[in-house]
């Protein structure tokens, strides 16, 4: 059984800063309750129940929902799928989505199944089925890149 | 009449069908394969309706829900792994059959009752909508405030296993709701300088982010566990469900009322009515100390009542805008950008859109049937496909949804923050229902507020001073209470028990 103290802590400070963030927005001219009003409120019921849950973790020290099924025990697996993202964000635009994609496909393939001889034929049909779907088909401008010479 | 056949034109269009028949494809594959959710199906389908007439998408996507929800019963019914979460109710049950070696016949009861049940949450629909659409165009902004008021406290105290963790994940989703300059005053909020903010967070990159990359994160972290061999079934999967409706047959007609009813209710959606149809099921029973042993009886309840559930969920999804369960709210989003913004009016202006709406569902319970036979008889082969093939190709389709939705990689960033957000949130026990329900019907409650504000010059107490609105408040209150009372009486109950 997990605590909730810590989750509490990230609550009730994330609504501290809302609450703050919310009180410098300034009142709308002519009426009683300006574009803070609402953000406000919702801060301050956060903070109040991230403080309900704190004294309740503190009363407790257990968590009341079950543990999720399985653990997280891969961190490199989920560096895998963040990294594939992150660099699809990076690199997108220069690479041109063929390219990264494969990457990001194939380079998840392999951390998954561990195997390359899967990994290749996996990666080139998904870049350029799900390109000719959404390029061709629904016209979503997925960038060239590098390979611009080639656009259709 | 007219709109009536107007409405089967926009069904019977080439288009539509085709639609329906993919996206029934699409859904019985995402729904059997466990780990992947209906809701998950809907956000990957989302990026595709962009690109489809409005029935054509709603087409879509009712055909897609509706599969997906009778398709986890078959992993659950053959391996022991619920396909959705609607599916865990039974699950135990469905595989205990399986090793009496019943397994077509769950199977087929699954099959034929799911349909039984999508037909009469239909039916209710069909029944309930309009007539709650003519009280509903009374409605100003008072009602709607209220109205959205009690959505989201339903997803909270209602839908939640934890009404605090509840709480906290709806305020989450409320904060969320409020980035950029779409509100009332227009004025920018939580943009941080940034302009991409400035127009807010996209709600489909959110929602893929939530429901599908916090599932490949989640597959990512965990270890890898060669997923239990199907169990073979062969044999006739029609033969026998006829004997068991004969049976229980009231059974089913109480878990499609139950389903239905839970399904209407904002924030509790599928899965919370199969558990209680299931519940109901054995608390009723004349045997239930056959339940857990692979009897068919709680199964026929709680499988009819999960379909039943998702046409239950567009009735306050239709009338008010308000959505019933996390796949609904996906599809108001969908609506509104198609400019079939929910509420009554849709049902003055756009009677044959709805009439479509509600054909629709009828074709997708039917194609159920047969589809549902065929993926009974493929199941081995589609649930041996490798989970690690499977997800990164889920996550490229990601990518490249959220980026459709925005059109700029900000959706790839937004959708990437949401799946950690979610992954975050399950790994401490929030549920996710309430913030996706309250990033719908935050720009709603605010707008609502403001507007009953701006007529009672800011007098508060002017929010219960309508009828209705006061009804509805009273409803609101009583929920937020019960939590309360019910720790109270907790506690009486432990100090009663330390002195006794």
């Amino acid at each position: 059984m997990k605590s909730d103290l810590p989750s509490a802590v990230v609550v009730i400070a994330l609504g501290l800063v809302a609450l703050v963030a919310a009180a410098k927005l300034p009142p709308t001219p002519g009426q009683n309750f300006g574009a803070g009003f609402v953000p406000g409120l919702v801060a301050g019921v956060m903070t109040a129940a991230g403080v309900l849950l704190a004294l309740r973790a503190l009363r407790r020290r257990a968590s009341f929902a079950s543990e999720p099924a399985a653990k997280l025990v891969r961190p490199a697996g989920l560096l895998v799928v963040l990294g594939g993202l992150a660099a699809y964000v990076l690199l997108s635009e220069w690479l041109g989505f063929h390219l990264t994609a494969m990457l990001v496909v194939g380079g998840a393939t392999v951390a998954f199944t561990g195997r390359w001889r899967t990994a290749v034929p996996v990666a080139v049909v998904a870049a350029i089925g799900v390109h000719a779907v959404f390029y061709g088909l629904f016209k979503v401008p997925l960038p060239w890149g590098v390979l611009q010479p080639l656009a259709w | 009449m007219d709109a009536l056949l107007q409405g089967a034109q926009l069904v019977l269009q080439p288009q539509t069908l085709i639609a329906i028949f993919l996206a029934s494809i699409f859904g019985l594959l995402v729904g059997a394969i466990p780990g992947l959710t209906a809701t998950m199906a809907m956000a990957l389908l989302v990026p595709v309706t962009f690109f489809l007439e409005p029935i054509t998408a709603v087409g879509a996507m009712v055909a897609c829900s509706a599969m997906a929800i009778f398709a986890g019963d078959v992993p659950g019914t053959l391996m022991r792994m619920p396909g959705t979460p609607a599916s865990a109710a039974y699950t135990d049950e469905a595989y205990a059959m399986t090793r009496n070696g019943q397994a077509s016949l769950a199977l087929g009861a699954n099959v034929v009752f799911s349909a039984i049940g999508g037909i009469f949450g239909t039916i209710v629909l069909m029944v309930a909508a309009p007539a709650l659409a003519e009280l509903a165009v009374k409605f100003s902004s008072f009602e709607y405030f209220w109205l959205a008021m009690l959505g989201i406290t339903c997803a909270a105290f209602i839908a939640a296993a934890d009404p605090l963790k509840g709480v906290v994940s709806l305020c989450l989703g409320l904060l969320v709701a409020t980035v950029g300059i779409n509100n009332p005053a227009g004025q920018p909020r939580f943009t941080f300088g940034s302009t991409d903010l400035v127009g807010g967070i996209d709600f489909i990159a959110a929602m893929i982010g939530l429901f599908a990359i916090a599932e490949v994160l989640r597959f990512a972290g965990s270890a890898r566990t060669e997923l239990a061999v199907p169990q073979a079934q062969g044999g006739r999967i029609f033969a026998g469900v006829g004997a068991l409706a004969a049976r229980y047959w009231p059974q089913a007609l109480r878990g499609n009322a139950v389903g239905t009813v839970i399904g209407s209710l904002p924030g509790a959606g599928a899965d919370v009515a199969a558990w209680i149809a299931y519940s109901v099921s054995r608390r009723f029973s004349r045997t239930p100390k056959k339940f857990g042993t692979g009897h068919p009886e709680g199964i026929v309840e709680s499988t009819s009542a999960n379909n039943a559930a998702l046409g239950g969920a567009w009735i306050p999804s239709l009338v008010f805008g308000i959505p019933g369960d996390t796949i609904t709210a996906v599809v108001i989003g969908v609506l509104y950008m198609k400019g079939l913004n929910p509420g009554p009016t849709l049902f003055l202006n756009h009677p044959e859109s709805m009439y479509a709406i509600f054909l629709v569902f009828i074709v997708a319970n039917l194609l159920m049937i047969p589809f549902g036979w065929a993926l009974i008889k493929a199941a081995r082969r589609i649930l041996s496909v490798p989970q690690g093939i499977l997800m990164p190709l889920i996550l490229l389709f990601c990518t490249v949804g959220a980026f459709a939705a925005t059109n700029s990689l900000f959706g790839v960033v937004t959708m990437l923050a949401f799946g950690v957000l979610g992954l975050l949130m399950e790994r401490h026990g929030f549920p996710v229902a309430p913030a996706v329900l309250a990033m719908v019907l935050g720009p709603l409650l605010e707008e609502s507020f403001v507007n009953s504000m701006i007529k009672t010059d800011g007098e508060l107490l002017g929010l219960v001073q309508r009828p209705i609105a006061a009804g509805l408040a009273a409803v609101c209150v009583v929920l937020w209470l019960l939590p309360l009372v019910k720790s109270l009486r907790r506690r009486d109950g432990a100090h009663a028990t330390a002195l006794g």
